[in-house]
């Protein structure tokens, strides 16, 4: 059955805005700013809960970036200096690993709102192995190799916490994988994620934004996980022959870098055309990125659309 | 003209007293010591009107921002550059302040840059129009007050597209292209020529009119989607259609292969670009290699650091790439508008800007060194 969910962090409210520009000119305290973030997080979760979609996610307020929760309480990695954050005018703190990364299972636990979660079906969002290696600097003298293999054993040490903590979906992220991955990345990238993901019980997907993932959609379709995604507005599917037999694709529908809300209709047809194109099993409606790149009203806005367009899809029977 | 001459790429940071006023604030006095320090240093007079005015229960701010464009081409001046501007003085920064002299924009909320630091950005909601040529009394104004060639920075057509959201121009694509990712590029392409054409085009014409002998386009976002260099040529070229006046082009943070071979249709007379912040000057064998016969604003400041650059560095560097491209070609400039700086530090480096172009001017006349390559 075709469902819809959020991939990302969503946009701060203009309070939290507010509050965290005061915070760091001393004209707020950090229990304002808590405050406003669980205020933000209760919002978002209604929005998406009064939309109908079939995964919640808290909003991801608390992070700064996809890798910020794991630099600050990861031993090995802190955040290091500005870069720019792919095609966007936007940036992160690159990871700078400093020695073997030591898996803690307690990182992502200290971000998430676990209490105003609680009693729902929540997914958690985490970047790839191949992600976190790919994005960060490597300052230490381990070999790329062990990089990857380090980043895979602190995810599934993440992983398996998140499971523990109730959690029913984990996405990994991935813009790393079609935007800066040479092909003889892709295999390492898959046995790095098949490590982290091994022996977990919780759904799992992996989401490549921000470039073409036609050029290696064969490989991605045969990912170890149960779900692949697919951001339409960078990918070309022309000439692409994969068959993801078996699997749910995670159509990039709703554009998270762009504030025109779209038409139901048109939602509709691309997940399904896509859903044909690739030979999926089923297909699910979601933005092609994060919503952070959005002012919180129009992300509100297309977040009530995609449930709207989740409706429609399962009215049609398809 | 000299050899190596020197320029800056645009703002500096506004001081204190003025962004009080502009805010409602009162200055302090440590604020109003600032201007009687610059004042001296700078040899400007007059300050009295300047400090009554601050004064003054509601000040005529435009007086203020007049005074804060003089302070800033006076330091460009006294620093001893070659081509000066008021260090963008009367501008908020380079996007929001066109955007709100755009009709067809509209500012929803707040989108993060990084961590707790936030921008407005703007959507087009319907086709740009220009309400009224920008930038055109803050060009008169420095020009009856410069000494030295003004040349005044503009925001460029790609990079208002680029750093906006793309509503009415998608609306208008042909419903029938299916694929998101012709459509988003159809619609760039509609938008960013839109601004070309009736936004920067009508208000160069207006600065050409107003006396601008040299107008440098800014766009920092024109390597950001490498597929779409050739709507920022495109578009460049329709903005500047029939200008007669000097023109540049100031790309910073990029990777400037990802400009060729599309660069070389683009009607600009000089690229002012970033060096010192990536260390790669090796990169003027590109634009040898792809034959690029246009003037080089070599970056050799970075304006990200307080640490100052030597003269003797800085001559260094521009006797390379003059060994390389022709000494004929290479001007001197920061890598950027040098805001994040203190006026100390932005004034310490520019200094040692000039000292260091006229020790390469020196060692070039020394060694007997031909001026071509």
């Amino acid at each position: 059955m075709p469902f819809a969910h959020l991939v990302g962090i969503f946009p701060r409210t203009e309070k939290v805005v507010e509050l965290s520009r005061a915070l760091e000119r001393r004209r707020a305290s950090q229990e304002d700013l808590a405050a406003a973030i669980a205020e933000a997080e209760r919002q978002v979760i209604t929005v998406q809960r009064e939309a109908g979609l079939d995964y919640i996610v808290d909003g991801q307020f608390r992070w700064q970036d996809l890798f910020r929760p794991l630099s600050d309480a990861i031993p090995g990695l802190h955040a290091g200096g500005i870069v720019r954050w792919f095609d966007n005018n936007t940036f992160y703190r690159r990871p700078v690993i400093t020695g073997a990364l030591q898996p803690t299972g307690m990182a992502l636990l200290k971000v998430i709102n676990l209490a105003a979660l609680a009693g729902l079906r929540w997914k958690a969002i985490l970047p790839s192995p191949f992600a976190l290696a790919a994005m960060s600097e490597n300052a230490s003298k381990r070999s790329p190799v062990e990089v990857l293999a380090d980043a895979a054993a602190v995810l599934r040490a993440e992983a398996k916490a998140l499971e523990s903590a109730g959690c029913a979906y984990i996405q990994f992220s991935d813009p790393a994988l079609v935007a800066r991955a040479r092909r003889e990345d892709v295999g390492r990238a898959r046995d790095a994620l098949a490590a982290a993901t091994e022996g977990l019980r919780v759904r799992t997907a992996l989401h490549t934004f921000f470039a073409d993932a036609g050029p290696i959609m064969s490989e991605l379709v045969a990912f170890p996980v149960d779900e692949v995604g697919v951001d339409l507005y960078a990918a070309s599917l022309n000439g692409v022959r994969a068959r993801a037999t078996g699997k749910t694709v995670l159509a990039g529908v709703v554009d998270g870098r762009n504030s025109l809300v779209e038409d139901v209709d048109a939602l509709v047809d691309q997940a399904l055309h896509l859903r044909d194109r690739l030979g999926a099993a089923d297909v699910a409606l979601v933005p092609n990125c994060d919503m952070e790149f959005l002012p919180w009203d129009v992300a509100v806005a297309k977040t009530r659309r995609l449930g709207e367009a989740a409706v429609a899809l399962r009215r049609a029977g398809r | 003209m000299k050899l190596f001459p020197t320029q800056e790429i645009g703002s500096l940071a506004k001081p204190a007293w003025l962004v009080k006023t502009t805010r409602g604030q009162r200055p302090s006095d440590a604020d109003l010591r600032e201007i009687d320090r610059w004042a001296e240093r700078l040899g400007i007079e007059g300050t009295d009107e300047l400090k009554a005015l601050l004064a003054s229960e509601h000040p005529d701010k435009e007086r203020v921002r007049d005074w804060a464009a003089l302070f800033a081409i006076r330091l460009q001046e006294v620093a001893g550059l070659d081509a000066v501007y008021d260090g963008e003085a009367r501008r908020v920064e380079m996007y929001e302040y066109a955007a709100r002299r755009i009709a067809g924009f509209h500012f929803y909320g707040h989108v993060r840059s990084f961590d707790n630091r936030y921008y407005r950005k703007a959507a087009v909601i319907d086709r740009v129009r220009l309400t009224e040529p920008f930038h055109v009394d803050e060009l008169r104004y420095v020009k009856s007050v410069a000494r030295k060639p003004v040349k005044i920075p503009i925001t460029g057509p790609y990079t208002l597209a680029e750093w906006s959201f793309n509503e009415y121009y998608l609306k208008t694509v042909d419903p029938s292209v299916r694929d998101l990712r012709t459509r988003a590029h159809t619609a760039k392409r509609a938008f960013t020529l839109d601004l070309a054409r009736e936004v920067l085009h009508p208000t160069l014409k207006a600065l050409e009119a107003a006396g601008a002998d040299w107008i440098q386009i800014d766009e920092p976002a024109a390597t950001t989607k490498p597929d779409e260099v050739p709507i920022l040529v495109e578009a460049f070229n329709e903005a500047v259609r029939d200008i007669k006046a000097k023109l540049s082009i100031h790309i910073c943070y990029s990777d400037y292969r990802l400009l060729y071979p599309e660069m070389l249709k683009m009607r600009v007379d000089h690229l002012a670009f970033e060096f010192k912040n990536t260390g790669d000057f090796n990169i003027v064998h590109l634009f040898r290699d792809q034959g690029d016969p246009r003037e080089l604003g070599l970056g050799v400041l970075d304006v990200h650091s307080d640490v100052l650059e030597t003269p003797g560095e800085i001559k260094d560097k521009l006797l390379d790439a003059a060994r390389v491209l022709g000494a004929e070609k290479i001007w001197a400039n920061p890598d950027c508008g040098l805001r994040t700086r203190t006026w100390d530090v932005a004034f310490a480096k520019l200094q040692n800007l000039v000292e260091g172009a006229q020790l390469a001017r020196e060692e070039l006349a020394r060694e007997g060194l031909t001026r071509e390559a």
